[in-house]
């Protein structure tokens, strides 16, 4: 079972929910830009959580399936077709052996999914299959995917379910974790309080654009510099993804999955967990605003994003084997 | 370290008697192992804690996981500090060839220092030095303090390509680029060791604590000893 890579794309990594456990080593953890995303495709397909998927950017690849494949697209929509076929988004399809998946137009997001039942066949550096292409390690080769690779894949438990391309009857809905004008979440960190009045208020009011050099390290935001009360040369200490660092030019930068695992800027807080998959699929160009909440709403957030993936778990599994 | 972390603190300032502190907590909740801790960082005077929310939010739903970790840690970090603050320390010796092919700024800074290169490869090779953090690549040690006669700032203007195994300075700090990479380090020597290998688990020679002397070795030496391949 595989896949051909049949023309490359901008940035195809293989990617799971991360490398923990080696950030002590100055390994960063990797990991899907959107876990949400990722974590709806796996549970769609009755696979574990952590069951790697192709990370997908535009311009995309061409994906040839040399043995038949149940897949889901999940995250970034760029309009993916078999022939003319458009296929959708956040459902089981069922696809045959020679066909090949192509992605038109990017219609909305930076990050799309295509998940796999089963996974990939690839072996895992440091328990997981993520591609860390700063370490030119992990995932396939340690690299973004190329035209003529071949991306094995593992046995899938289910038998087929007949001929020709099969959409599944059901499907969900992930609309409501990435409302566009809602403002990014984040909780006030270390040196928050140095801000100046005038550049705190200017945090919350101004629209943030995010930068063109931002990537999977990072997004850079372009706005009213921001400054701090003081100018104290901080030692490096460890790092988590959504830090927003504050550098000498007055631009915040929040760190995304790729991330150093350790800097030495100010660090103005943190974007919760639960906004992570939506600050992922804005993509440079975007602008949005920050709010600040506390502990309990950042975590009753992400709770309910973790209720909805429970749910999805158990509805797919019956829905799926009424299927098969 | 917002709703996946937290971090804590022995203050800003560059001190030995710090990082023993940071190195045997660092150790001593490895040891531990609390359930949902996923990653620990070391650094010059802080440790970083960041867990597995899923993780805690499943085993003690009713608790915020930040507030639940922090009450794990408070009576660990309270106990019998003194005998916490002993660091087992690894002493490693790293053969490095101070050659001009592989030291592109020793002479330079030789020059600077008003002393011969052989006499600052014998004063740079005469101590040995503590890894106070690792960051910036995978296993990137910062190691310190060089005598301050030796300390150097970064270049002006960075390289754009350094050879993996290559030695630096960088103000009182000094440190071995395990990738090729860009950065400002002044390179004063190469080392043949691999200090990044992605096929064994940790994949990296160095850890926060380890005390790194380096001894000099002849370009012979280092083409023999040398682990390198191509892709590197």
């Amino acid at each position: 079972m595989s896949i051909l890579i049949a023309s490359k794309g901008w940035q195809t990594t293989v990617q799971d929910l991360g490398r923990p456990g080696y950030a002590q080593y100055g390994i960063n953890r990797s990991g899907a830009m959107d876990p949400l995303a990722l974590q709806a495709a796996n549970m769609l397909l009755r696979n574990s959580a952590h069951t790697a998927a192709l990370e997908i950017c535009f311009p995309a690849p061409a994906l040839l399936f040399l043995e038949p494949a149940l897949i889901t697209l999940s995250g970034a929509d760029f309009g993916a077709k078999i022939g003319d076929r458009a296929l959708p988004r956040y459902t089981p399809i069922w696809v045959d052996a020679g066909t090949e998946l192509q992605f038109h137009h990017k219609y909305w997001g930076q990050y799309a999914y295509l998940g796999i039942q089963g996974g990939l066949d690839i072996a895992p550096w440091l328990h997981s299959q993520s591609t860390n292409l700063k370490a030119q390690s992990g995932g396939w080769q340690g690299r973004s995917l190329q035209k003529g690779d071949v991306i094995a894949l593992r046995k899938s438990f289910l038998g087929g379910v007949g001929q020709g391309l099969k959409i599944a009857k059901f499907y969900t809905q992930v609309d409501r974790f990435y409302v566009q004008q809602d403002p990014i979440r984040f909780l006030p960190g270390q040196h928050y309080a140095q801000l100046l009045p005038d550049s705190r208020e200017q945090l919350f009011t101004q629209s943030w654009r995010i930068g063109n050099a931002s990537d999977r390290m990072g997004y850079r935001l372009e706005g009213e510099g921001l400054q701090l009360s003081t100018q104290e040369s901080l030692l490096s200490a460890g790092l988590t993804r959504g830090s927003i660092q504050l550098p000498p030019n007055g631009q915040p930068i929040v760190l995304m999955a790729d991330h150093q695992t350790t800097g030495g800027y100010p660090l103005l807080g943190q974007v919760i967990q639960a906004d992570w998959p939506r600050l992922a699929q804005l993509g440079p160009g975007s602008r949005f605003q920050l709010q600040a909440v506390g502990m309990q709403e950042a975590v009753e957030l992400y709770r309910a994003e973790l209720e909805f993936l429970g749910r999805l778990r158990v509805g797919s599994a019956y829905s799926l084997a009424a299927w098969f | 370290m917002g709703d996946q972390g937290l971090l804590i603190e022995w203050g800003n300032s560059l001190d030995p008697a710090i990082q023993q502190q940071v190195g045997a907590c660092w150790q001593r909740l490895q040891k531990i192992q609390l359930p949902g801790i996923i990653d620990l960082v070391p650094a010059y005077s802080s440790l970083a804690l960041l867990f597995d929310v899923d993780f805690l939010l499943k085993k003690f739903p009713r608790q915020l996981p930040f507030e639940l970790v922090k009450n794990w840690l408070e009576p660990i970090l309270q106990e019998n500090p003194g005998e916490a603050a002993e660091l087992s320390l690894r002493k490693i010796q790293i053969p490095v060839c101070f050659a001009a092919p592989y030291a592109p700024d020793l002479e330079e800074l030789a020059a600077l220092k008003n002393c011969t290169v052989a006499a600052f490869i014998q004063e740079y090779c005469a101590q040995a030095y503590q890894v106070y953090l690792i960051g910036f690549l995978p296993g990137f040690a910062y190691m310190g303090m060089l005598p301050p006669h030796l300390a150097t700032p970064r270049k002006a203007n960075p390289r754009t390509r350094i050879p993996a195994g290559s030695v630096g300075i960088a103000g009182a700090q000094t440190g071995i680029y395990p990738l090729e990479s860009p950065g400002g380090w002044q390179l004063i020597g190469r080392t043949p060791w691999r200090m990044f290998t992605p096929e064994d688990d940790p994949p990296v020679r160095l850890q926060m604590g380890d005390e790194v002397q380096f001894y000099p070795i002849s370009e012979s030496e280092f083409l023999t000893q040398n682990e390198y391949t191509d892709r590197e």
